[in-house]
C-alpha cells in the first residue's frame, strides 16, 4: 500500500509543481492491452496526450481492483507536434468485472477526461481465450467535453505523415510482430555523395523487461566515417502488442565513392519472462534466464562523387547545404613586421573533418604563413553539425592600408545538385611603418667628431632620381667575346707548331744572330775565327777545336752543307789561321775584312740550308 | 628599312620617357612619405627594366623606410651586383647590414682593398681577364716565331693568372647562394620543420648562407655568427 501511494505521489507531484502552456487542441485518450484477464496477467493501461506541451501527469482515479507495479512516460515530437504516451503496468487483484474511471488531465487551465474501461478479470485458469484492447478519448474542455470511446488500431504501416526515416524503421519493425526483442537499422539515403552526411539509426524493440544493462555494440563500418548523434526512446504497438524501443542515432558519410557498408548492430540481453511466476515475483525477484543476442540488419551504401562539371577551384570537399563562412582578424591597426592573426571559421551540416585545408590567395605585401585547422562536430536534433576553423599569421612587410579579399569557399548542395560558393568580407587592416625603423635604430648618432662638427644620426641616401644609363662598359663587352679568345689560342698554337716544324730554320737564324753580334765586336783574326766556329758549332754542330781543316769540311758534307761552300770555307779558314800562327808568311788583311768575308759566309751557308 | 628604323626609335624614346615619368612619379610619392605606394611604383618599374640598379636601391630604400630591413638588404645587395662602383649603393647597403647586426666589409680587412676587389663587376672582370690573355697569345707567338719579347709574354702570362684567380674567386662568391632574414624574427630549428626544436631566433636583416633545402624549409649558416640551422622558406629572401 505504501509503494501504492509512492507511486501515486511520484505521478502527481510534477503534475501539481508544472505549469503547463496554453491548450492548443490536446486530445486525451486511454487504452487498456485487453480487456479481459486473469489474475496472474498484466493489463497495460496507456494514457496518451496529444498536443500538450511542457510538464503535465494525467490523474488516474481510484483503483481498488489494481495494483500498479510499473510507470514509464515517452514523448514524441514529430514535426512540432507532442504527444505523451504515459504507461501503466497493473495487476488485477480481484476477479470480476471492474471499471477503470475516467483520468483526467489539467491542462492550461481545462479538464480533460478519458472514457470509463471495463475491465474483467477470471481467476487464473478459468479465463477464456478471448483478449481485446479497449481505449477512451476525452477532448473540448470540461465542461463540453464528450468522451468518445475509441479502439486503438492494430497498427502495421507507418502514417503518412512521419519523416521517412522514422517510416523505414516503423515498418521494420512491424515485420518483427511476432518477437519479443529485435532491432532494425535504416538510413536516411544510402546513396550519398562523397562526404554528405546520412543519418544511420538503430533500433532496439522489447516487449518485455530485460535483466540488468543490455550491453550494445555498434555497427561495424567500412569506407564511412560514422559520429553518434544521440539516442531516445519510444513505443510502438505492432500487432496489438505494445514495444518499446531505444534507438541510437549516428551521422555517417561516405569516405570515397563506390560501396560502403554498415554491418550490423547488436545487442546482448537477459530476458525476464513473467509467464508462471507469481505476482510477488513478478514485482520483486524476476528470475533471469540465458542471455540472448538479437542484431540489426546491415545496410548497403552506393557512394557517389560529386560531379566534375562545374567543380569550383574553391571546392574543398564539403557537402551539404546551409553553410555559412566568416573571416577576421585580431588586429586591424599593426605596424609593419607586426604579425597578424586571420581566422576563417566555416560552420555547417554534416562532417567538415575530411575536408581539405583552405587556400589562400596571394596577399601582396603580406608573407603568408601555413594555414593551420581545426575542425569539429556536435549533435544537433538528431543530426552533426560541424565547424573548421582554419588559422595563419600573416606578417605586413611594408606600411599602407591593405585589403583582404574575399575568399570564397564551396560547397556541393546535394538537393540541388549544383555547387554553391559562399564567401567572406573584405577586410581592411593598416599598417603604419615600423617604429624600430623611425626611433628604435641607433646610428651612434651625438657623436662629436672634433673639427666642430656634431654627427647628429646616419640615414640611408636618397633616391636616384633617373634610370641606370646603358650599364654595359668596354670590359663587358669584351666579356661577351669568348670566340675571340679561341682565335688567340688558335694563333697561339700555330705559333707552337710553326716552331717545332721550322726547327733547324730557327737554329740557323739563332748562331747567324750570335755569330754577327760577335763579328760586330770582332777586332783581330782570332775573335772572327771564333765566331766562324760559334756559327758553325750552333748552326751544324761542328766542332772545330783542335780539328783540322779536312775533317771540318768533312763534317760540313756530310751536314749537307754545299761543295762550293766548304770550298769558300775552307780558303777562309786556311787565311784565318795563317793569319793567327804565320802571320809574316801571309799576305796580310785587316780582321775587318775577314769579318766582312765570314758574315758572307755565313749568309749563304744560312740561305744554303733553306734551299 | 627606313621607316621601320624611324619606328622602332619613336617606340624606344617613348619608352624611355615613359620610364622616366614613371620613376619621377613614384620619387614624389617617396618624398611624401608612401613608402608603400613608391615601392609598388618601383616595382612596376622593375618588370620593364629588369636590371637596373638604380631601381633596385630605390626599392631597398622604400623598404628600408617601412622598416622591412631585411629586404631592403636584399635589394641593395642586387644593385651593387649591379653597379659595384656606385657609392650611394654602397653605402646604404652598409648601413642596413649594421642595422641587421652584420657588416659588410668583413672585420680586418681594409675598406680600400674591399673596394678594389670588388671595383668592377663580374662580367667586367672576365672581359679584362680575356684581354689580358689575348695580350699574352700575341706576345707568346711572337716569341715563338721570333723569338722576341720574351720577358713581355712572362709578364702577361704573370697578369692573366692573377686575373683568372681573382675572377675564379669572385665568381665563387656570386655563385654562393645567399639569403636574407625578411621576417622580423626567424627561428633557427635542429631539422627541417617546426616539431625540431628551435636553437635560436634570427632578426631580420641578417645574412645567410644557403646550405641546402627540403620541402619548405632551408638548411643555412648565419654569416656572422657561424650558427647552422634550419629556417622556414617564407622567413627570408634569397638574394
Amino acid at each position: 500500500m505504501l509503494k501504492h501511494c509512492c507511486l501515486l505521489l511520484f505521478l502527481f507531484v510534477p503534475f501539481l509543481l508544472s505549469a503547463p502552456p496554453a491548450a492548443n487542441a490536446v486530445t486525451l485518450t486511454a487504452s487498456v492491452n485487453k480487456t479481459v484477464l486473469t489474475t496472474e496477467d498484466e493489463l497495460l493501461l496507456t494514457v496518451t496526450v496529444d498536443g500538450a506541451t511542457g510538464d503535465f501527469t494525467p490523474q488516474l482515479p481510484s483503483m481498488p481492483s489494481f495494483n500498479i507495479y510499473g510507470s514509464s512516460i515517452a514523448r514524441q515530437i514529430i514535426n512540432s507536434h507532442a504527444t505523451t504516451t504515459f504507461e501503466y503496468v497493473m495487476l488485477p487483484r480481484f476477479a470480476g468485472k471492474t471499471v477503470i474511471a475516467p483520468i483526467t488531465l489539467n491542462y492550461a487551465g481545462q479538464t480533460y477526461k478519458t472514457d470509463p474501461i471495463t475491465v474483467t478479470v477470471y481467476r487464473a485458469g478459468s479465463a477464456p481465450n478471448v483478449s481485446s484492447s479497449r481505449s477512451a478519448q476525452a477532448g473540448g474542455n470540461i465542461d463540453t467535453a464528450v468522451p468518445v470511446p475509441r479502439q486503438k488500431p492494430v497498427t502495421t504501416q507507418a502514417p503518412a505523415d512521419m519523416p521517412p526515416l522514422e517510416r523505414s524503421l516503423y515498418n521494420l519493425a512491424a515485420r518483427h510482430g511476432d518477437k519479443d526483442y529485435f532491432m532494425v537499422a535504416a538510413v536516411s539515403n544510402n546513396s550519398p555523395y562523397v562526404n554528405q552526411t546520412v543519418i544511420l539509426a538503430v533500433r532496439f524493440y522489447f516487449s518485455r523487461l530485460f535483466a540488468g544493462n543490455a550491453p550494445y555494440s555498434e555497427p561495424a563500418i567500412s569506407n564511412l566515417f560514422m559520429e553518434p548523434v544521440g539516442s531516445s526512446e519510444g513505443r510502438q504497438t505492432i500487432s496489438g502488442k505494445t514495444y518499446s524501443y531505444i534507438e541510437r542515432r549516428y551521422a555517417v558519410s561516405g569516405v570515397t565513392a563506390g560501396p560502403a557498408k554498415a554491418g550490423e548492430a547488436s545487442v546482448k540481453y537477459t530476458p525476464m519472462g513473467n509467464v508462471h511466476l507469481s505476482v510477488f515475483d513478478r514485482m520483486f525477484a524476476a528470475v533471469s534466464q540465458e542471455p540472448k543476442t538479437v542484431k540489426s540488419n546491415p545496410l548497403s551504401f552506393t557512394i557517389r562523387p560529386t560531379p566534375l562539371k562545374g567543380k569550383p577551384k574553391s571546392f574543398y570537399g564539403a557537402v551539404g547545404s546551409g553553410y555559412s563562412i566568416s573571416a577576421s582578424i585580431d588586429r586591424s591597426r599593426v605596424e609593419a613586421g607586426e604579425a597578424v592573426n586571420l581566422t576563417v571559421n566555416v560552420n555547417g551540416p554534416g562532417n567538415l573533418k575530411p575536408t581539405a585545408d583552405l587556400k589562400l590567395p596571394a596577399l601582396p605585401g603580406f608573407k603568408v604563413y601555413d594555414v593551420a585547422s581545426n575542425a569539429g562536430s556536435v549533435p544537433n536534433n538528431g543530426t552533426l553539425k560541424s565547424y573548421k576553423i582554419f588559422k595563419t599569421v600573416i606578417v605586413p612587410v611594408s606600411s599602407g592600408n591593405y585589403t583582404i579579399p574575399a575568399l570564397d569557399w564551396s560547397y556541393f548542395d546535394p538537393t540541388a545538385k549544383a555547387y554553391r560558393t559562399i564567401r567572406t568580407k573584405p577586410l581592411e587592416i593598416e599598417v603604419t611603418p615600423s617604429s624600430k625603423t623611425d626611433t628604435g635604430f641607433d646610428f651612434g648618432a651625438q657623436s662629436d667628431l672634433g673639427n666642430g662638427f656634431r654627427q647628429l644620426g646616419q640615414d640611408i641616401r636618397y633616391l636616384k632620381s633617373d634610370l641606370a644609363q646603358e650599364n654595359t662598359t668596354f670590359l663587358a663587352r669584351l666579356a661577351k667575346l669568348d670566340i675571340v679568345s679561341y682565335l688567340f689560342a688558335a694563333l697561339l698554337l700555330a705559333a707552337g707548331v710553326f716552331a717545332l716544324m721550322d726547327k733547324q730554320t730557327l737554329a740557323g737564324k739563332r748562331a747567324l744572330s750570335r755569330a754577327r753580334a760577335q763579328l760586330k765586336k770582332a777586332k783581330t783574326e782570332e775573335a772572327v775565327s771564333d765566331a766562324l766556329s760559334v756559327y758553325l758549332q750552333v748552326r751544324y754542330g761542328v766542332h772545330t777545336a783542335s780539328l783540322p781543316l779536312r775533317d771540318i769540311s768533312a763534317a760540313l758534307k756530310k751536314r749537307g752543307c754545299p761543295p762550293e761552300l766548304i770550298k769558300h770555307f775552307e780558303s777562309l779558314w786556311q787565311h784565318l789561321d795563317a793569319a793567327r800562327f804565320a802571320p809574316a808568311a801571309m799576305q796580310r788583311q785587316n780582321a775587318a775584312a775577314l769579318a766582312r768575308q765570314a758574315e758572307e759566309l755565313m749568309k749563304k751557308m744560312d740561305k744554303g740550308s733553306r734551299l | 628599312m627606313k621607316k621601320m628604323l624611324i619606328a622602332l626609335g619613336l617606340i624606344l624614346w617613348t619608352a624611355a620617357a615613359v620610364g622616366a615619368a614613371d620613376i619621377q612619379s613614384a620619387e614624389a610619392l617617396y618624398r611624401e612619405g608612401k613608402f608603400a605606394a613608391a615601392l609598388g611604383a618601383y616595382e612596376q618599374l622593375l618588370a620593364s627594366y629588369p636590371n637596373d640598379p638604380h631601381l633596385y636601391y630605390n626599392i631597398g630604400n622604400c623598404y628600408f623606410k617601412m622598416g622591412s630591413t631585411g629586404l631592403a638588404v636584399a635589394n641593395y645587395y642586387r644593385a651593387f651586383r649591379l653597379a659595384p662602383r656606385d657609392a650611394d649603393i654602397r653605402h646604404n647597403l652598409t648601413l642596413a647590414l649594421q642595422n641587421g647586426g652584420e657588416r659588410f666589409v668583413p672585420a680586418g680587412m681594409p675598406e680600400v682593398l674591399h673596394k678594389f676587389f670588388f671595383g668592377l663587376r663580374t662580367d667586367e672582370l672576365k672581359g679584362l681577364m680575356l684581354l689580358a690573355l689575348w695580350f699574352f697569345c700575341s706576345l707568346a707567338s711572337i716569341w715563338l716565331i721570333k723569338r722576341r719579347l720574351g720577358r713581355a709574354a712572362v709578364g702577361a702570362l704573370v697578369i692573366v693568372t692573377v686575373l683568372a684567380v681573382w675572377y675564379a674567386w669572385r665568381s665563387k662568391i656570386e655563385k654562393t647562394p645567399l639569403a636574407v632574414v625578411a621576417a622580423p624574427v626567424a627561428e633557427l630549428r635542429s631539422g627541417p620543420g617546426s616539431n625540431f626544436p628551435a636553437s635560436a631566433n634570427v632578426a631580420q636583416g641578417h645574412l645567410l648562407l644557403l646550405q641546402d633545402s627540403k620541402d619548405n624549409w632551408h638548411d643555412v649558416v648565419v654569416k656572422s655568427e657561424g650558427l647552422q640551422g634550419w629556417i622556414q622558406a617564407e622567413a627570408l629572401e634569397k638574394i
